[in-house]
């Protein structure tokens, strides 16, 4: 039962007549609804070329000689199935939330991603983590991978202090085959150090999705009352009276988010903030559309 | 420090309240889990900064402002940091008992306050007590324990000497002493007992100074011209010396048995004034004080002065009107002599005469010389020589046993005049503004020589006249054809100025305390009593062998002008005021204002 809560229907029925598609075709081994980059013998076709010395005659399309007199070669795209990392960061400030945490927001929207890749026969695999990797599921388009999959989207608790730009560098170092990496975090670290973590995966030719999920409290601030606020990570405790910082919170806080997204922008990763008080199904949604007008 | 509240104290645990408070409130607050502080901290990490060091400025003013209103109220003492309390010294205490100390209650406070001082020391301490101005009687004092020392403080009684920190260390320098030795003196610290007081080898001199009145003194009573020819009436100069560097104006006063006389009179700051009162003849005797002084007892004054009075004089030998009509101008004029004439002295009493003239004797018979040798041994009488041709051998005998020879007569060609007169001889002072004694011609005169003094000299360095105690020989006698002084207006004074310069008067009979007393006559004191000590301890009048003397305290008893701080300094000397030295300063006040102050402080940092 516990499974479905991240499976729900409806949320599925939504998103599942989308395709997913990965910007970039990565190898495979498995036939999907994916472009390879090895153009070959396939049943898609991809496009005509002229023909040059050294290709193979048979590889000629005669119809298409009969009408225009000239050799063209006709290029097919092979296809594969695509390889899925979904990075899960399960530190202590993704616990904040009131109705539903930064976490739980960010294990729903795993649960979806990896249904998606799952029901497009790709494979995919979940990589949780705070001050260090905590679980690493290879990919896998196998059923089987799919239920440990949830399994440990299902145990993931917010736990420590995050160290997320040492983690991603980590795992970029790990990660050798190209895919789709999807980071689902509040990037809650310094953001030079992020977006360096961030082209170290980029420079292996990964395909970077990154969301960041933030809840709306961290938005707009909406305390009064002078309280002890203790910092979920490190325990940290201020006494803090709210309307004498809270234009300044904002605003910073608006930089931290703003800069992330323009930066992100420069690098050529898709950037998607999730706030958790937009239904998730909805943000993810509106992201594969996005994703869908970018293919 | 001492708390003359001490229950107070347990206020103090109250301070745990605004900490209780403040952590209450801390508890108290709505806790907040929050992502991560990062952006609260770079927010307003000033202001949260200055949040955190407000509450802790908060919680501070809470807790000085609940201690120090229960300090306040347990009434904190400080003590004196000089006299640590139980300090074990051998402490060599002076109490001054000079008669300056004498003004209001100024000798008591020093006895109350030697006792305070005496009480802060270890009840193991030794003490050397000792007053400024010891009697003659006391013997060598000796270390005593503080029981003691509180007993013999109380024995000191005032004196009306003055005395010297030096001269007390001389006759009794501390000795075998057994802890380290402190000297304390206790007094009004007037310069003068510190005179030639050379720096002790010592840690701790402390001076306890007790303040004293303004300082005015009456220096001198004198006669304004004691060789003025006795009248009704004499003056008296009366020499106040104002100490103090303001003005003052009093009131001198003169009282004498029923007779009593006052002038007002201003005394210029730091200098003297001679007030002059016209006394009669009739009073010798008398007490003068300057009102207006606080210190009274210096401004005392007794005196006592041997008026010139109606002098007896034998004239012997040539009758001289001139110098008759000198002595004796008129029968309606009060003359200050009375002048009786004989040809020789042999039938004479000379008893009856105060001053002998011999004008122009030639000589004097064996038993006649006798009688002038004793009568010239006698008190307040003398002999004037006016020689005639020649002088005989008894005469000169006479004269010689005065050192005086006469000599040749002398004719100088014209004649001579007088080259040197002795303005210092007393009765001379007063022609010292006198002009036209270089006028005076003297025609013949005898030469004379002498080792004696010469009062005044004629040119050509011949004496004119010598005297030697009560004999005073002129050079020539009063005639016309020997000088024309006699026509000068000098001649006069002149001649009254010589006989009483003679008479070997003393006009001051008048002592000063601590003057030694001749033991070997009988002497009544200022009650009545027969005075045994061998000084004048006390001021007033005292009779000897019938005769009024004066004795007073010394004007400079009067100069109440405190030691200065650079003279204490050069003397390594501490100056501690008698209240504020021992004064355990009250805490109280400042313990409250610095909780209001805190409660101030703490709305401020409210408001902020």
């Amino acid at each position: 039962m516990e499974k479905k809560k991240y499976l729900d229907p409806e949320v599925l029925a939504r998103i599942s007549n989308l395709d997913l598609r990965a910007k970039l075709v990565v190898e495979g081994f498995l036939t999907g609804l994916h472009h390879s980059p090895f153009k070959g013998f396939s049943q898609e076709f991809a496009d005509y070329r002229p023909y040059i010395l050294g290709d193979e005659p048979k590889r000629i399309d005669w119809k298409v000689y009969a009408r225009r007199d000239r050799f063209y070669i006709k290029e097919y795209q092979e296809e594969t199935n695509l390889r899925g990392y979904i990075l899960l960061d399960k530190s202590g400030s993704m616990g904040y939330g009131e109705k539903i945490t930064k976490l739980e927001y960010a294990k729903f929207l795993s649960a979806c991603l990896a249904y998606l890749f799952f029901k497009q026969k790709d494979g995919v695999g979940i990589i949780t983590f705070d001050t260090k990797i905590n679980d690493f599921i290879p990919p896998s388009a196998k059923k089987i991978n799919f239920t440990r999959l949830i399994e440990t989207i299902e145990k993931a608790n917010a736990g420590n202090e995050t160290s997320l730009s040492r983690v991603l560098f980590e795992l970029a170092q790990r990660i050798k085959r190209r895919g789709l990496v999807i980071i689902i975090s509040d990037l809650f670290d310094f953001p030079e150090q992020v977006l360096k973590s961030l082209r170290s995966f980029r420079a292996r030719k990964h395909e970077i999705i990154v969301f960041q999920v933030i809840d709306p409290k961290e938005h707009t601030f909406p305390f009064f009352e002078t309280s002890i606020f203790e910092d979920l990570e490190t325990g940290e405790q201020l006494i803090i009276q709210p309307d004498s910082i809270r234009e300044s919170y904002r605003k910073k806080f608006e930089d931290f988010l703003n800069n992330y997204q323009k930066r992100m922008l420069e690098a050529h990763i898709d950037y998607q903030l999730m706030r958790t008080d937009t239904p998730y199904d909805r943000g993810l949604f509106a992201f594969l559309q996005k994703r869908a007008r970018l293919l | 420090m001492n708390f003359l509240n001490p229950h107070f104290l347990f206020g103090l645990s109250f301070i745990s309240i605004p900490i209780i408070i403040h952590f209450w409130f801390r508890k108290r607050l709505k806790r907040v889990s929050f992502s991560s502080l990062q952006f609260l901290k770079t927010a307003e990490e000033k202001r949260l900064r200055w949040l955190k060091l407000k509450e802790i400025l908060i919680l501070i003013c809470r807790c000085i402002f609940v201690a120090g209103l229960f300090l306040g109220l347990s009434r904190p003492q400080l003590k004196s940091k000089f006299f640590a309390p139980n300090r074990l010294a051998s402490v060599y205490l002076i109490l001054d008992n000079s008669w300056s100390m004498g003004y209001g209650k100024n000798f008591f406070r020093a006895v109350e306050t030697a006792e305070k001082f005496i009480n802060q020391y270890s009840p193991q301490s030794e003490f050397f007590v000792l007053p400024l101005c010891p009697d003659e009687n006391l013997k060598e004092p000796f270390w005593t324990n503080r029981d003691n020392a509180l007993k013999m403080i109380k024995e000191i009684k005032l004196s009306y000497d003055s005395g010297r920190l030096k001269e007390i260390l001389r006759r009794f320098p501390p000795k075998n002493m057994r802890y380290p030795l402190e000297y304390l003196y206790i007094g009004d610290a007037q310069e003068l007992i510190f005179e030639e007081l050379a720096p002790l080898n010592v840690k701790k001199f402390f001076v306890v100074r007790i303040p004293n009145g303004t300082n005015i003194g009456i220096e001198r009573v004198s006669l304004k011209d004691p060789f003025a020819p006795s009248t009704n009436y004499y003056q008296l100069v009366v020499n106040i010396r104002n100490f103090s560097p303001s003005p003052c104006r009093g009131t001198v006063n003169l009282q004498s048995g029923d007779f009593n006389i006052q002038k007002e009179s201003d005394i210029p700051p730091a200098g003297s004034v001679g007030v002059e009162l016209t006394v009669p003849a009739g009073i010798k005797k008398g007490v003068i004080h300057f009102i207006e002084d606080s210190l009274m007892a210096d401004n005392l004054y007794f005196f006592s002065k041997s008026i010139p009075g109606r002098l007896k004089i034998l004239l012997v030998g040539e009758i001289n009107q001139y110098l008759i009509s000198a002595l004796k101008p008129s029968i309606r004029i009060f003359s200050p002599v009375e002048v009786s004439v004989a040809n020789t002295i042999r039938q004479v009493d000379l008893r009856k005469f105060n001053v002998i003239i011999l004008n122009g004797i030639s000589d004097i018979s064996e038993n006649d010389a006798m009688k002038l040798s004793d009568f010239l041994a006698k008190r307040n009488t003398g002999i004037i020589f006016l020689p005639g041709e020649t002088a005989g051998d008894n005469l000169r005998k006479l004269l010689k046993n005065y050192d005086i020879k006469i000599q040749k007569k002398v004719t100088p060609q014209g004649y001579a005049t007088i080259k040197y007169l002795d303005f210092d001889y007393p009765p001379f002072n007063i022609f010292k503004e006198v002009s036209g004694f270089k006028n005076i011609k003297f025609f013949n005169f005898f030469e004379i020589s002498t080792q004696v003094k010469i009062r005044a000299r004629l040119i050509g360095d011949y004496p004119l006249i010598v005297n030697n105690k009560n004999l005073l020989v002129f050079a020539t006698n009063f005639s016309e054809e020997n000088t024309d002084i006699m026509f000068h207006p000098v001649f006069v004074p002149l001649i009254h100025r010589l006989i009483y310069g003679i008479i070997n008067q003393n006009f001051d009979n008048e002592f000063w305390v601590g003057d030694v007393v001749d033991t070997t006559k009988i002497i009544i004191g200022p009650d009545g009593e027969y005075f045994r000590g061998e000084k004048f301890t006390r001021p007033g009048f005292y009779t000897i062998s019938g005769e009024t003397i004066a004795v007073n305290v010394a004007s400079k008893e009067g100069n109440l002008k405190v030691i200065s701080r650079e003279a204490m300094s050069s003397l390594n000397i501490q100056l501690i005021d008698p209240i504020k030295g021992l004064a355990r300063q009250d805490l109280s006040i400042s313990f409250l204002i610095l909780s209001l102050f805190m409660v101030v402080m703490e709305m401020i940092l409210l408001l902020i």
